[in-house]
């Protein structure tokens, strides 16, 4: 069984596949404990950047709105 | 087009972040607005009118400069900040003391929860920007855009691919590795400062 690399399963995960390579590979993932870890960790990841990023911006806005009053 | 200023604005700031570690002149407008919220609760604290919470503000900026001319990351941000507090203390203190002659320093209340709330917001988007600068400084220049504009700004791999002229291979590989980095440094904040949240 040929498993999936890290790269073609961010491709998959953001959805930049063909509608056949995606069926292809989830199905690859339900069979595939390997393949769905890194998945996971590529979720993970994403679940901290989408939080650092909002935390970012909410500073952004608090610092832009402070520097207007000022 | 909107996709190339956002980029330069980005760069921008980060190069103030530099320059504020250097001491350029540019930095102080950070430095000021992302230090103004603590400095004023201070202040008030000291029931300081406005114009004095700006002299303030000018006499911590100055005073910080003095004893301190470069700005680095430290994972120990809790002993920065304590040193910080430290200054703006003092200084409000010796302000109080000239414009109050012959009377006896006032006695600051506990801190209020609005005063905690406050300088805990201030140091959580410090902290924040300083972990970025050292995500940017850990990696090649071109994995840090790259992770920026698609982990960070959540664009289209292949618009970035084509900005960056990269593969859209490399800028998944940049956003992992960028990620773990980044995970780690975090992880290191957290250590010293556990009431750090994202």
């Amino acid at each position: 069984m040929r498993h999936y690399t890290s790269q073609e399963l961010e491709a998959y995960r953001s959805g930049a596949v063909s509608i056949l390579s995606g069926y292809c590979c989830k199905k690859h993932l339900e069979h595939c404990p390997r393949c769905r870890k890194i998945l996971r960790e590529l979720i993970s990841d994403d679940q901290l950047l989408s939080q650092f990023a909002a935390g970012l911006l909410r500073h952004e806005k608090a610092r832009e709105e402070l520097r207007d009053e000022g | 087009m909107d996709f190339k200023r956002q980029s330069m604005a980005f760069t921008t700031r980060i190069s103030l972040l530099e320059k504020l570690r250097i001491g350029d002149d540019p930095s102080w407008e950070e430095f000021y607005v992302l230090y103004r919220p603590i400095v004023f609760a201070y202040g008030h604290r000291f029931g300081m009118n406005s114009l004095e919470k700006e002299e303030l503000l000018q006499q911590v900026m100055v005073n910080f400069f003095k004893v301190s001319d470069e700005f680095h990351y430290d994972p120990a941000a809790g002993k920065f900040r304590n040193y910080f507090r430290q200054i703006v203390k003092n200084t409000a203190t010796a302000i109080w003391k000239r414009k109050n002659r012959g009377r006896k320093t006032p006695c600051l209340p506990d801190c209020s929860n609005e005063f905690e709330a406050m300088e805990q917001e201030a140091w959580h988007g410090l902290l924040l920007h300083l972990a970025l600068l050292e995500l940017k400084k850990r990696v090649e220049p071109q994995t840090f855009e790259a992770f920026y504009h698609y982990g960070l700004q959540h664009r289209n791999v292949n618009e970035v691919a084509d900005y960056l002229c990269m593969t859209p291979g490399y800028i998944y590989t940049a956003k992992s590795r960028c990620a773990g980095i980044l995970r780690s440094i975090i992880s290191d904040i957290r250590k010293n400062t556990p009431e750090f949240r994202l």
